[in-house]
């Protein structure tokens, strides 16, 4: 008989045992909207970032850059414009400003010469610029001229003619709108948020005269971009380099990859724990079916046949899961798109863009292949089993249990896992590698389901006696029922565990980068006193202010002393790194800062670093990159290639990074902006006072916060929180298949045995003892599940915070166990556990006993 | 005749669906004594195993008493009737129905450990029961590990460990050879004779009847027939041919 290609027969099964299977479609159909949300945000996010790059070079083929916004004079210019191939090259001033309202929205600044329409039209491909502007020579002629995006004036209702206050490192400045630009090129890809300035004003405003921070080259035949980048290069000062749109990408790309695939593997747990719920499932509705199997067996139907037809289930099953999956996770990219650009803008210290979730036919397509195998495995392995069942044993069989099969070697197979892992963790220690160690966070949640099944059967004779102490033959009844059904209480156990793990291991990533950082930093920093701008600029960052702050503040009665400190990012190797420049006085002083260094640092090492004589690396970058002190750090900066010795290493900053004196900063970046000044009261001073004086002094000018030590570690602290606010719908997703998983394993054991329940009902036993053996059954897989979660979250954890995170994002942190969360967790596991066997418990105690005798 | 342990006065059973309502039996008036062994006949879809449903408190009747050792089963509670099955009932099943998990001995203690015994009157009771049904010695093995034959007997044992004062026994030969079955039949009678218990059973084969002191024929809901089975010598005789050691 050929196999048919006909869905009537399985619709119909379907059809008949839809109840039974709603659960099984419900957790697939969350495993799938999560890979498709995920996918749809992860896609999403990195488009946005990437096309602001885009949409930031026009129609330039590449910059010339000294640097992420760093200065260099225009001059160069016209070099560059006498480079054949170059058709136009046009100084370009980028910066950051904020509207003085409070809001805190990032508005970026594009300084350009407005008088050379051909630059204009680089950007803004189809704006004439007398359409944009009503009078050019007006506009020209008023330094305060401004163009802003016609969303954003919308938005705030400004007109022509308006004015508006903006934020800017040299303070507050009023600007006038003299004209608006449609959501077209640049403007609409950052949502409006555009300030377009004449160059000169640009300049004024933000890097001084005769600066920019970027030449954008168009080249005439783009085919020829490479040969005419590496002309351009050529005649390039030390410290100016060339940049294709495409390597910024990429390098925003990389950084951001390692977030991404943790995001990805997670959603691919859900998926699997969908499987594992629709596995437990399809085994008892298939298996109830055998002597079924066996009469079409009987009739003629070959056993590939049966096989396919059992299949054909799984896959209607797998369509529902998708069809219902897909479009909740539409909808959920939707609701936690902007969570997950915030997170991904504060872990990469990216500015935050607005990011769309587009539906590709891709990403509709994974979810219905993500749908379809895990079902169709799901089926897969019982459908064979039944296929391959005798006619005559399959119909005899009937109403018939089957005996326990005894399985040798059960550790074998965990105890070759451990050695792998073990080993993949010394390889990863060795090489570095991110890509092993995701291999070996794969495979410690592989151990996690692979240790389930031996630990229950070995643990089943101390799980029945202990069950039977605390609950009497109940809990006897209750630990048999588990000992039986091993396969299917760990599968489910296993589910619980590596969800539940992969929550407490991002818990333990949060909770020790918080504990880090704070620990770091309350150890670090002793100024009274830290002033910053209130906008944030990058990620956790602060908009940098001018160091003219620094001088202003130190003459305000009570002050002792001021010192700044700028954090940038520079490039490094294929990433970025961060460098902290920090002014003698916070170097040297304890009153400001207590700089820890490890072991190995060189003599007068402070000294050194403050005087310029030689830098510091963080604990994080001597661990990513294997530098020690006396050895020499190079990097590229507006000068050209600069190297200093390193003279000792820090635990004082987090981020993987260079430290060194602000001047010696100053001077090779050509950049005088700071992003905290600390200060330091006189002996006796109001603290208060004095912070009032500076914010209403200063803070008119600026706009400034300012805030104790441990307000600013407050605040990093709560930026940490929300980089991992993921975990917020990671936990909820895995709580609710929890719910499930829980739920319908419970559901198929009494669905299973309910002849079993029906008898015991009629030898005597009370409704209130089967409602019991069910809760204790869900007890049983629940303590599993999370002592499983607790050692694959301690075992994930561990390897993160040591090996993995330093090597995926640079970052060096101390291991803090999240206790109270973990503890809340499982509360909250055993409470959902104790609702999902409620159901299935009252529905054993519930049955019907003539008609639970006559089930089969 | 003793004093009756069983009545069902007027009973009426009655199951409806959505479209169709069948009378399973009707108007029935039933007495059966203290230490009677009853055989039911009756064709399939008679109202046997309805009967015994009734008895056991496992089902309702529409109209009519059902009085187990003088209560009114319809009065009892949930619970009552709970404990009335664990501690006057004893319920033989044609599938066995062992918890396939349990050892032996485990599918004959629970019974015993959910009336409340002490640990030690359990373990007594159940060794005595097994005793008596002759599977002493196997009671750490699992059901899978026993022949049907002995397995009914594991279940005769959970039955009668609670010491019950009525057996239930629906169809207990209907999964067993005509040999293996015949040795039930010996230990119920054995069991009836002994323990003095009152055996109510189901069956479809007049041999198995006649073990029984009086056998009730229904049909269609009611009984049709009820007579005393006279002491058969062929039954006797093979008995005493295949009695289980």
């Amino acid at each position: 008989m050929k196999i048919r290609l006909s869905f009537d027969m399985a619709s119909r099964h379907v059809r008949a045992g839809i109840g039974r299977m709603l659960l099984s479609v419900v957790a697939i159909a969350l495993g799938v909207a999560l890979m498709v949300a995920f996918k749809l945000m992860n896609t999403a996010v990195l488009q946005s970032f990437t096309d602001t790059v885009d949409a930031l070079a026009g129609r330039a083929a590449f910059r010339v850059v000294a640097g992420e916004r760093l200065t260099f004079a225009e001059d160069i210019v016209e070099q560059i414009s006498a480079v054949p191939g170059v058709s136009l090259a046009v100084p370009l001033v980028s910066a950051v400003t904020f509207p003085d309202d409070g809001s805190g929205e990032l508005l970026t600044v594009h300084g350009v010469d407005l008088t050379h329409d051909a630059a204009v039209r680089l950007y803004h491909a189809t704006d004439e610029t007398d359409e944009v502007i009503d009078d050019l020579v007006v506009f020209l002629s008023q330094p305060d001229s401004i163009v802003v995006g016609r969303e954003f004036a919308e938005t705030r209702g400004l007109a022509h003619g308006d004015t508006i206050d903006l934020v800017t490192p040299r303070g507050v400045k009023p600007f006038t709108v003299r004209g608006l630009l449609d959501a077209q090129g640049v403007a609409r890809t950052l949502g409006g948020r555009l300030v377009v300035m004449d160059l000169y004003a640009a300049q004024r405003a933000f890097t001084g005269d005769g600066q920019v921070t970027q030449v954008d080259v168009v080249v005439g035949d783009r085919t020829a971009t490479r040969q005419v980048g590496a002309a351009v290069e050529a005649i390039l000062p030390a410290g100016l380099w060339v940049e294709a749109p495409a390597v910024r990408k990429d390098v925003i790309r990389r950084t951001v990859r390692g977030f991404q695939a943790i995001l990805t593997a997670f959603s691919v747990v859900a998926v699997l724990a969908g499987f594992v719920i629709c596995y437990s499932r399809l085994r008892v509705v298939l298996e109830a079916r055998t002597w079924e199997i066996g009469l079409m067996r009987a009739i003629g139907l070959r056993r590939a046949t049966v096989f396919v037809e059992l299949l054909k289930e799984s896959v209607l099953l797998g369509m529902a899961g998708a069809i219902i999956g897909i479009p909740l996770g539409i909808f959920t990219a939707h609701i936690a798109l902007p969570m997950l650009t915030t997170t991904t803008a504060i872990n990469f210290r990216l500015p935050v863009t607005t990011a769309e979730p587009g539906v590709a036919p891709g990403v509709i397509l994974l979810g219905l292949m993500a749908g379809l195998l895990a079902a169709v495995a799901a089926a897969a392995f019982p459908a064979l089993r039944l296929a391959r069942t005798h006619p005559v044993s399959a119909l005899t069989g009937r109403g018939r249990e089957t005996p326990p099969v005894l399985r040798l070697g059960r550790w074998t197979v965990p105890a070759a896992l451990v050695v792998v892992i073990v080993g993949l963790i010394v390889a990863q220690k060795a090489t570095g590698s991110a890509a092993v160690g995701h291999v070996t966070t794969a495979l410690i949640a592989v151990a996690a389901c692979v240790f389930a099944g031996p630990m229950l059967r070995s643990g089943s004779p101390a799980l029945t006696a202990a069950w039977r102490r605390l609950f009497g033959p109940t809990g006897a009844l209750a630990a048999s029922h588990i000992v039986r059904e091993p396969r299917r209480a760990a599968l489910t156990s296993a589910t619980l565990g590596v969800g539940l793990g992969a929550v407490l291991l991002f818990g333990t990533l949060g909770w020790s980068f918080e504990r880090s950082l704070i620990s770091q930093l309350s150890q670090r920093m002793h100024a009274d006193l830290v002033v910053s701008s209130p906008f944030v600029s990058a990620g956790y960052v602060s908009a940098p202010l001018s160091d003219e702050l620094i001088e202003e503040m130190v003459v305000i009665p009570g002050v002792a002393l001021t010192a700044g400190h700028h954090l940038k990012d520079v490039p490094y190797q294929d990433g970025e790194i961060a460098i902290a420049a920090i002014d003698e006085a916070a170097l040297l002083d304890t009153r400001v800062n207590d700089w820890p260094l490890e072991d190995g640092a060189r003599s007068d090492a402070l000294g050194r670093v403050a005087r310029g004589e030689a830098v510091m690396v963080t604990s994080s970058f001597s661990h990513q990159f294997e530098i020690m002190p006396g050895q020499i750090v190079r990097l590229q900066s507006p000068r050209g290639p600069v190297a200093f010795e390193v003279a000792a290493v820090t635990g004082g900053l987090l981020e993987s990074g260079v430290v060194m004196s602000r001047d010696l900063y100053r001077d090779t970046w050509n950049d005088s902006l700071v992003t905290w000044v600390y200060v330091v009261l006189d002996p006796g001073a109001d603290g208060a006072a004095v912070r009032g004086v500076i914010e209403r002094e200063l803070g008119r000018k600026y706009r400034l916060r300012v805030q104790s030590s441990p307000g600013l570690i407050d605040y990093f602290a709560g930026e940490v929180r929300r980089a991992f606010s993921a975990l917020y719908l990671m936990e909820g997703i895995i709580l609710l298949l929890v719910l499930i998983g829980i739920g319908d394993t419970l559901a198929a054991g009494v669905v299973e045995r309910t002849r079993e329940f029906g008898m015991m009902r009629a030898v005597g036993a009370h409704r209130s003892r089967l409602f019991g053996i069910v809760m204790l059954e869900g007890a049983v897989i629940a303590i599993l599940g999370l002592f499983l979660a607790a050692a694959t979250g301690v075992a994930l954890g561990v390897f993160w915070v040591d090996v993995q995170f330093p090597a995926v994002l640079g970052w060096k942190l101390q291991l803090h166990f999240p206790t109270l969360f973990a503890v809340g967790m499982a509360m909250i596991t055993l409470v959902l556990c104790v609702v999902g066997s409620v159901i299935p418990s009252r529905r054993a105690a519930r049955l019907s006993v003539p008609a639970a005798l006559r089930y089969e | 005749m003793s004093r009756p342990i069983i009545q069902l006065l007027g009973v009426t059973k009655t199951y409806e669906s959505k479209a169709t309502s069948s009378e399973a039996l009707r108007a029935l008036n039933l007495e059966i004594a203290a230490g009677e062994f009853v055989s039911l006949m009756g064709p399939s879809g008679s109202g046997k195993t309805t009967l015994l449903n009734l008895i056991a408190g496992l089902d309702m009747p529409t109209e009519g008493t059902v009085l187990v050792e003088g209560s009114d089963l319809r009065k009892l509670a949930d619970g009552e009737l709970a404990d009335l099955r664990l501690r006057t009932i004893g319920f033989v099943f044609q599938t066995f129905n062992l918890i396939p998990a349990l050892t032996v001995q485990e599918n004959v203690t629970w019974p015993l450990e959910f009336s409340g015994y002490s640990r030690a009157e359990v373990r007594r009771r159940a060794d005595h029961a097994l005793e008596r049904v002759g599977v002493l010695g196997r009671e750490s093995g699992y059901p899978a590990e026993l022949s049907g034959g002995e397995q009914q007997r594991v279940a005769i044992a959970r039955a009668i460990a609670t010491g019950p004062a009525i057996l239930l026994a629906d169809e207990p030969t209907g999964n067993l050879d005509s040999r293996t079955g015949q040795s039930i039949l010996d230990l119920l009678r054995d069991l009836n004779r002994a323990e003095g218990a009152t055996v109510v059973m189901v069956t479809h084969d007049a041999f198995a009847a006649a073990y029984g002191h009086r056998t009730l024929e229904i049909q269609d809901g009611a009984i049709v027939r009820d007579v005393r089975t006279p002491a058969s010598p062929m039954i006797a005789a093979a008995s005493s041919e295949f009695r289980f050691q």
